[in-house]
């Protein structure tokens, strides 16, 4: 019998995609200087568990990658290898392979391997160098014995080869410092040497391939010399000493990859060209040494590290504190059979509310016992409701999660200095508004390292910190969360939006509040920014968060200051199941009007209310004029009252437009479950959902943007 | 074999009377029957349609096929029956003056619909069935309900 593997490859998507997740958020962490061991084994463990999986199944691909990054791993984590940010960033790039050959996978295409190879390649590299580099350290405290190689070497000596004086000079020298000349000879017409060297035949070539061919020397090696090193103290291009060093690296773990061959891929890497002149020459040598090899490189990766570490420290402690428990008892239950579950509490809690209601008109006294028991049944279905509701909740550090490994690229990108603060990650919220809300946060945080965060120097003229702060947090504040992207850059520049808004023929006076001129912002097409970047700057983008937003029933509020900085607050609901709403009546007609919307009602008098040329009609309310929409009007109602001052205005503001619903009356507050028209029937314009009320009666949910759109032709 | 040629050779159908004609469709769409009670508007809708109910939790449209069939006086009492059914994987309901009966009808039992005009253009029309000296009109309710004159979905099947 066989048996279908297929059927656990979702089980095993799943926790692979968990598996990197956590990889990078440990990673991301890692404190270089002092990499904490517990972390480094559970990184380890993780890219051990994809090997595993990806074994098992046979994505030999995934195989292949997590297993030269395991190798890697498990040199750090046994202290045999240091870690360099280079490796880190090695690492988050075999991470991004990774992810990419698991969709591939999930989707049932072939990944391309061009990227595995090359990251195969990098930490294969890493993993050599790392090797060797800890040798030297170890060596560099006890004495071995080393093997040095012995060369007789000629080659001859003219103006063609060496057409400027010094040139010979400078290769005796380059060759001094490759080993140490035990005797040389040297006329018009050739040179001879005797050389004692730790390097390969092909090695010493090199140093003379800038000058000449490789047939116009003669290179032959005498013998190996074995030395009994004695002398800790010497400094590492000391000739003699030098070699001695790195003899033994070469012969112990020269089979990992040979010297000259990883110093071609560093070269490559580095972007010079072999041998551009004569010092790069002698520091290639060096780095073939084995010292000076890898002085290069870190010296390259100064920079990053250093951006590294700006987020790190933090973060570190943040993991140190709230470390998850390790044995944290889950199962895994498909999205449907919740959402199945919620919609037959929902249902539970209508039926309760329809027999509550039919209770109430019994009497009390000759009913006691009905009337105790639907009140605990009230309490029980409003208890059980609200658990099944959390187990959709999670918590928001599953979208804030990537954002240090965002802000970590993107300044590094964008040469600028960021660190990146999490508040309130644990803060829950529905499962769908995460995913809709991690496009939308991408974006503003983007936004803020882009435009927000200024340029190094330029914080430092204005005597600010040079590492620039984002900060992202979240927190509940009543039946809402409210998320918070601010940064401590420029802040919004409001003569600039005006002046754009201008350019743009959007109608904007000098007298505009702060908080309407930051509204021009989110208008399609909108974009201050100097230079088009390709992180930000095409001006697509505030118009789509904030429809983003919007359409999952929250808003987008801007608070800025020149110069101090921006923060952009996006308020949204708990749930996107449940809704807070204003139920009214129009004739026979129960409507649902979604609070977030509501700025107030009021009923208008008489002479507030004013008629445009037989066409419209206005309120005035506060000095300002808005524009009356007859809701039985826009659905073709049969209302109670057709004069605005004996019904109700309701205030609402969508998209930036005030309008003023009139309305026969208001009826109370609900929180509303929300229910599809569109499973049975299809979109109709104007509403947004339909909901059951206690009557057992459906009312239908306005959509307040698309009303306020409708008004309008 | 023979099994599933009796089931195909002959077909249960609702029967249901909309003025004086009366009609049939395939039991197996038929989910329930209920009253007539409740029924919410829906703004700009159709004459026809007549609103939505509150199905257990699922919203269902209602469609008054006496309207759509322009037949004759239409009232709402306690005999008004809804037929719910379950067509192109949606729940719809259908306003009908009363449901007679359910009926077997053998292929021999069934007649090609001649062209004539009636209040149901003939390509909703499968047959025309006799059964003791009723003519029933079999209708094919799925694609009479997805079809777009009804503007019941938004995307028309086929």
């Amino acid at each position: 019998m066989s048996i279908d593997m297929s059927q656990f490859y979702q089980v095993f998507f799943e926790e692979s995609a968990e598996h990197l997740a956590s990889m990078e958020c440990l990673l991301l962490g890692l404190d270089l200087d002092a990499p904490d061991p517990d972390e480094l084994n559970a990184i380890f463990r993780s890219a051990h568990s994809i090997k595993g999986g990806s074994g098992t199944f046979g994505f030999t691909d995934m195989t292949e990658v997590t297993h030269v990054l395991e190798t890697l791993l498990d040199g750090i984590r046994k202290n045999e290898i240091a870690i360099t940010s280079e490796m880190v960033d090695a690492f988050l790039q075999a991470g991004d392979v990774l992810n990419g050959l698991l969709e591939a996978h999930q989707n049932g295409t072939i990944a391309e391997d061009e990227a595995s190879k090359e990251i195969c390649a990098k930490l294969k590299a890493l993993t050599a160098k790392g090797l060797g580099r800890q040798e030297q350290k170890s060596l560099e405290n006890s004495d071995t014995p080393s093997v040095l190689r012995r060369y007789q070497i000629g080659f001859p000596n003219n103006a063609e080869i060496f057409p400027k004086e010094g040139q010979l000079q400078n290769l005796l020298e380059d060759i001094s410092n490759v080993g140490s000349i035990n005797h040389q000879e040297i006329n018009a017409e050739k040179v001879e040497l005797d050389l004692n060297t730790a390097l390969a035949p092909d090695g010493l070539r090199e140093i003379f391939s800038f000058f000449l061919n490789a047939d116009q020397i003669t290179l032959t090696e005498l013998a190996c010399v074995e030395q009994k090193d004695s002398d800790t103290g010497y400094g590492f291009f000391d000739d003699e000493a030098t070699s001695e060093e790195m003899a033994p690296s070469q012969e112990a773990y020269g089979f990992f990859i040979e010297p000259e061959k990883v110093k071609a891929d560093v070269e490559e890497e580095q972007g010079f060209g072999f041998f551009v002149e004569p010092e790069q020459v002698k520091a290639d040598v060096e780095h073939a040494q084995g010292y000076g090899f890898f002085k290069e490189p870190s010296a390259i990766d100064e920079t990053p590290q250093r951006r590294y570490t700006d987020i790190s420290p933090e973060k570190a402690q943040r993991r140190a504190t709230d470390k998850p428990a390790a044995a944290e008892t889950s199962i895994r239950v498909s999205v449907e059979k919740v959402d199945q579950m919620i919609n037959l509490v929902g249902e539970l809690v209508i039926t309760q509310s329809m027999l509550a209601e039919a209770a109430s008109h019994l009497d009390p006294v000759q009913h006691e016992q009905l009337i105790n028991g639907l009140a605990q049944l009230e309490r029980n279905t409003r208890e059980l409701q609200e658990s099944v509701m959390s187990v959709r909740m999670m918590p928001i550090d599953f979208v804030f999660s990537r954002f240090p490994r965002l802000v970590r690229d993107l300044a590094g990108k964008l040469d600028k200095k960021v660190q990146l603060k999490l508040v309130g990650e644990g803060t829950e919220l529905d499962k769908g508004l995460i995913e809709k809300i991690s496009d939308p946060l991408t974006h503003l945080v983007r936004n803020s390292l882009d435009h927000g965060i200024e340029m190094p120097d330029e914080r430092i003229a204005k005597g600010k910190d040079v590492v620039g702060t984002i900060t992202l947090r979240a927190a509940h504040q009543g039946g809402n969360i409210v998320i918070e992207v601010s940064d401590d850059g420029g802040g919004l520049n409001r003569e600039r939006i005006l002046a754009k808004a201008r350019e743009k023929g959007m109608p904007v006076l000098d007298a505009m509040s702060d908080m309407e001129v930051w509204q021009l912002i989110f208008a399609p097409g909108f974009s201050t920014a100097a230079v088009i970047t390709d992180v930000s700057g095409r001006g697509v983008g505030m118009d789509v968060v904030k429809k983003n937003i919007e359409g999952i029933g929250g808003r987008v509020e801007i608070s800025s200051r020149h110069g101090e900085g921006s923060t952009i607050t996006i308020r949204l609901p708990l749930t996107l199941a449940i809704l807070d709403g204003l139920s009214i009546a129009v004739g026979e007609q129960t409507y649902i009007v979604p609070l977030t919307f509501i700025s107030e009602s009021l009923q208008p008098t008489e002479d507030a209310i004013k008629e445009i040329s037989g066409q419209g009609r206005v309120v005035h309310v506060r000095g300002e004029y808005l524009p009356v929409i007859a809701l039985h009007q826009i659905f073709n109602i049969e209302p109670k009252v057709t004069n605005p001052s004996e019904g109700i205005l309701v205030l609402l503001e969508a998209e930036g437009k005030k309008v003023a619903l009139f309305v026969d009356e208001l009826v109370s507050q609900h929180q509303v479950v929300i229910k599809s028209l569109e499973t049975n029937y299809r979109k109709v314009a104007g509403i947004s959902g339909a909901t059951i009320m206690g009557d057992g009666r459906v009312a239908m949910i306005i959509d307040v943007t698309a009303l306020v759109k409708l008004a309008q032709r | 074999m023979a099994a599933e040629e009796e089931v195909s050779s002959s077909r249960e159908l609702l029967t249901f009377t909309l003025g004086r004609e009366e009609y049939g469709i395939d039991i197996l769409k038929v989910q329930e029957i209920r009253g007539y009670d409740a029924v919410t508007a829906i703004a700009n809708a159709p004459e026809f349609i007549k609103g939505v109910i509150n199905l257990r939790g699922i919203i269902v449209p209602i469609v008054d096929l006496r309207i759509k069939f322009h037949l004759g006086r239409v009232e709402y009492d306690q005999f008004t029956v809804v037929i719910i059914l379950n067509v192109v994987n949606r729940v719809v309901g259908i306003v009908v003056d009363g449901v007679s009966d359910v009926i077997a009808l053998g292929e021999d039992q069934m007649k090609a619909a001649p062209e004539f005009s009636s209040s149901l253009d003939t390509q909703y029309i499968m047959g025309l069935g006799t059964v003791d000296e009723r003519m029933i009109i079999v209708m094919d309710i799925e694609k009479l309900l997805s079809s777009r004159d009804m503007e019941l979905f938004d995307e028309v099947l086929n």
